[in-house]
């Protein structure tokens, strides 16, 4: 239609956008630990824009995305460390081995819906966590956790420029798959499945497989943004990934928006550069995500940025 | 006239409560069944067994011969049975297009892998799916202002024929309505009428589960009467009309049985 | 043989903790079918907080307790009374983000307050040790098994013999029965996050001794008691404390044979076991699928 085609041809334009402000800021930012903050949040809004498609339109939660992210991390570390395999097809690996893990996790988990699957998918990050910590032989548990990932020193830039571009390279092409598979067929089927699963089914749609497949979807995703994150910091260990790590990606979705990508993209922005801007929140972090949290969820339930967005349009329509 | 779906000596049983008990009957391709009974009397179940939601406890399901009893829903979506619900359901999010657009799922072709290694082919098979979308909602009567708005902003009546639209957008074989004039207004409901009429006689088979006796009379080709689960009766509108024991069960139809209407209520 | 007996012994005591964090989470599920992910940062505010009040301020142990109890058991109406009951959406997925929200600021709220360092804090006392062989039970432990038979014989008390506490379990299934008995479903929900956080904090002030206090534990706490209750049958009382019981022993049995770094995990794979194959919970009979 018209108007489907149109809105393509919009988010083509805004991913464009994307790109360009990915370049100034590259320029613009003169600190190394802004730069930094940047390349972080690149990094983390692969994974909420994952999170997106599952919580958003499919209606389905999951607070267990720390579990993916970390296999990502520990499997692209592996590749590269032990089977020596290059840090460009390590993301793949990091893709390919939590969205297997996803899929085939998914299909159990997703029979339970609501607090249920809230709780499985939150003791899944928990019994990762843990036997990232233990599991020493591969993970180097705490200390000393894996190090002497590889400088990705490419084309005479410095790591940190490489990383940059290769994070936001990621979010551009994983943003771009995300929002033409919202606009074909499987979006449509994916919010059949959150207005109704009898209504999904009844227009032809394989309801378990298709929330498996947005389910290994999302932990694909997340399982990229892990494997960036280790490359950017060359050195982690299991702490990075406890349960934090989960809700944190949670905030982002909600901060953002549960129905478009873009909100997951402004979410994951604001809750990794909103913090470094107040000075000395190291202290009151928490308390001050937690009482954010507490008040998006009463005030606007379905995220902070659409409603925001909305209250802009609404405003621009009275005027 | 070739039948569709056939029911063979089916039951549905909640626990003790056989809420359809040894129906059979025929649906037939071309023609408007419908389904009428007090409530309570197991209609919603019995759309609720013919889509899959349920799984017979006793009796086959069988579509242009073939027994489906035991397939999942999807697959008989796939092949060919459709339907529309007492509340309309449209999808949250989606335009009243898109929404018949999801109605012809098993059209599109692409998944998760075309979506990534063909990317083209999602707009070109969207515009493919959006112009059988459009044929469905033209046929249905909702008019093209409303298309590209958001579904669950439509007034009831278009969220009405929306939903027949998505129901056509499957090309099925036969369309289950449950109760499609709820809620409209007597001239809306005629125009409901004649539209079923028109479906029908595409060749498609529809099936009417419906309380308003007058669009029953004017638009049915056959009608099945259910009390209590069974089949109380079965022939022409006149026919029924004239049924001295149809009669006696809608004078007698205070005692309703709650406990299949709450379960089929889980359902919707 | 020995050893095992003291490992069934030291899982029972956890247990037992463990069974009080399930038994708030079960109230508060029953009294307003709100599943609460910040009961754990209940047990932590009262570990951290008698802490605070004994270890660093100095005050006598037993007016520690009560400030624990009291601190914890008004967080918890405050989260209910400013919170939840303000949300604009009452749908499932966001009252679970809000409780995760409130539980986020529980624990920045602890750290801020009682600090980020671990401390231990003296045992409750009285009790001489108990040594049955090479057998021993630590006088603490005396005290957690003594409070939760007390606790338990007060919850039956409340929910069965007294109008209250049977108006407050009918307010989530019968609103408007409750009411006839002068309880509003929001009164009812704030009693219960009431008892189910002075139940937290009293839980955490018992374990206090034992096991340090950290403002990080409620998170693995929150979550066993999440493990227990659903293990016990979610919304079942004596599930919840069976449910405890056995999550404990697990536990130690597990931390005594297979590996002591695994125990943790070993809660959190029963809860996904119990969620996924037997959701009415191990006690639960058949429960009837609604479809």
């Amino acid at each position: 239609m018209k108007s489907a085609n149109s809105s393509l041809r919009r988010n083509f334009i805004r991913l464009g956008l994307l790109v360009v402000g990915i370049a100034v800021l590259d320029v613009a930012l003169t600190s190394q630990f802004y730069r930094s903050t940047l390349t972080l949040s690149l990094i983390f809004a692969i994974a909420a824009v994952g999170l997106t498609l599952l919580m958003g339109f499919a209606g389905q939660v999951s607070i267990g995305q720390g579990a993916f992210f970390g296999l990502g991390a520990y499997s692209a570390a592996f590749a590269i460390q032990q089977l020596g395999i290059p840090p460009l097809v390590g993301l793949v690996v990091a893709a390919v081995v939590p969205g297997f893990f996803g899929y085939l996790i998914a299909r159990p988990i997703l029979r339970l819906s609501g607090n249920n699957l809230a709780l499985a998918t939150l003791a899944l990050a928990a019994v990762f966590y843990v036997v990232a910590t233990q599991w020493s032989s591969v993970t180097g548990g705490i200390d000393p956790g894996i190090t002497g990932l590889p400088a990705l020193d490419y084309f005479g830039l410095s790591h940190i420029h490489v990383v940059l571009w290769l994070a936001g390279i990621c979010l551009v092409i994983c943003t771009a798959v995300a929002l033409l598979l919202i606009d074909g067929r499987f979006g449509r089927a994916l919010m059949a499945i959150k207005t109704s699963e009898v209504v999904a089914s009844c227009t032809g749609v394989d309801v378990a497989r298709t929330k498996a497949i947005a389910f290994a979807i999302a932990a694909a995703y997340a399982g990229i943004a892990g494997a960036l994150f280790g490359y950017f910091l060359r050195a982690f260990n299991a702490t990075s990934f406890n349960v934090g790590l989960s809700i944190e990606l949670l905030m982002m979705v909600i901060v953002g928006s549960l129905s478009t990508v873009w909100g997951a993209i402004f979410g994951a922005l604001a809750i990794m550069v909103l913090p470094n801007l107040l000075e000395g929140f190291d202290h009151a972090k928490l308390l001050v995500y937690g009482l954010a949290m507490v008040a998006i969820m009463m005030l606007a339930p379905n995220g902070l940025g659409e409603t925001l967005a909305k209250l802009v349009t609404r405003r621009r329509v009275a005027e | 006239m070739k039948s569709i779906v056939s029911l063979e000596g089916v039951s549905k049983a909640f626990g003790g409560l056989k809420a359809v008990d040894d129906v059979t009957c025929s649906l037939s391709e071309g023609i408007v069944t419908a389904l009428i009974g007090p409530n309570g009397a197991g209609k919603s179940t019995l759309i609720n067994l013919i889509t899959g939601v349920f799984l017979p406890t006793a009796g086959l399901v069988k579509l242009g011969g073939v027994d489906i009893s035991k397939l999942p829903m999807h697959a008989r979506s796939r092949m060919g049975i459709a339907r529309t619900y007492q509340t309309p359901q449209m999808i949250h999010g989606l335009s009243s297009i898109e929404n018949v657009m999801a109605g012809a799922y098993r059209f599109g072709s692409h998944g998760l892998l075309k979506t990534i290694f063909a990317p083209w082919m999602v707009a070109k098979e969207n515009s493919e799916i959006a112009d059988r979308a459009a044929i469905a909602l033209r046929t249905s009567g909702v008019p093209e202002q409303w298309w590209d708005r958001r579904a669950t902003e439509l007034p009831y009546g278009i969220q009405r024929r929306v939903e027949i639209a998505r129901a056509l957008a499957q090309e099925p074989k036969i369309i289950l309505l449950d109760e499609p004039a709820a809620g409209l207004n007597p001239a809306e409901t005629a125009d409901i009428g004649r539209l079923l009429k028109q479906i029908a006689r595409g060749g498609i088979s529809v099936l009417l589960v419906e309380h308003d006796m007058p669009l029953v009379m004017s638009t049915a080709d056959y009608v099945v009467v259910l009390n209590f689960g069974r089949t109380l009766a079965m022939g022409s509108p006149t026919e029924i009309a004239a049924n001295p024991t149809v009669i006696a069960a809608y004078l007698g139809a205070d005692d309703e049985d709650e406990a299949e209407a709450e379960a089929e209520e889980c359902v919707a | 043989m020995d050893s095992f007996l003291q490992n069934l012994i030291s899982g029972c005591l956890l247990g037992c903790i463990y069974a009080m964090a399930a038994l708030g989470f079960t109230i508060v599920f029953n009294a307003s079918r709100i599943v609460n992910f910040a009961n754990g940062e209940f047990l932590m505010l009262g570990g951290v907080g008698l802490a605070g009040v004994v270890v660093t301020a100095g005050l006598p142990l037993w007016l520690g307790v009560i400030l624990a109890i009291a601190c914890t058991a008004f967080v918890g109406v405050l989260m209910q009374v400013a919170f939840l009951n303000n949300a604009r959406s009452a749908d499932e997925l966001s009252l679970v983000m809000l409780t995760i929200g409130t539980g986020l600021a529980i624990r920045g709220a602890g750290a801020l307050i009682f600090g980020r360092s671990v401390t231990f804090v003296p045992d409750f006392g009285l009790f001489p040790m108990l040594l049955m062989g090479d057998v021993y039970i630590v006088s603490q432990g005396i005290w957690i098994a003594l409070t939760l038979v007390a606790v338990g014989i007060a919850l039956w008390y409340l929910f069965s013999r007294t109008t209250f506490g049977k108006a407050m379990k009918a307010a989530s299934q019968e609103p408007r029965a409750a009411a006839l008995c002068g309880i509003e479903p929001r009164q009812a929900a704030a009693a219960a996050f009431a008892i189910a956080a002075g139940l937290g904090g009293l839980a955490g002030a018992l374990l206090a001794p034992i096991s340090a206090a950290f403002y990080e534990n409620g998170v693995f706490l929150g979550l066993k008691g999440f493990a227990a209750a659903v293990a016990g049958g979610m919304g079942n009382p004596l599930g919840a404390v069976v449910g405890g019981l056995i999550i404990g022993v697990v536990e130690a049995l597990s931390a005594g044979y297979v590996s002591s770094g695994y125990k943790d995990g070993v809660a959190f794979i029963i809860l996904l076991l119990v969620l996924l194959f037997r959701p009415q919970g191990l006690l639960g009979g058949v429960s009837v699928k609604r479809v």
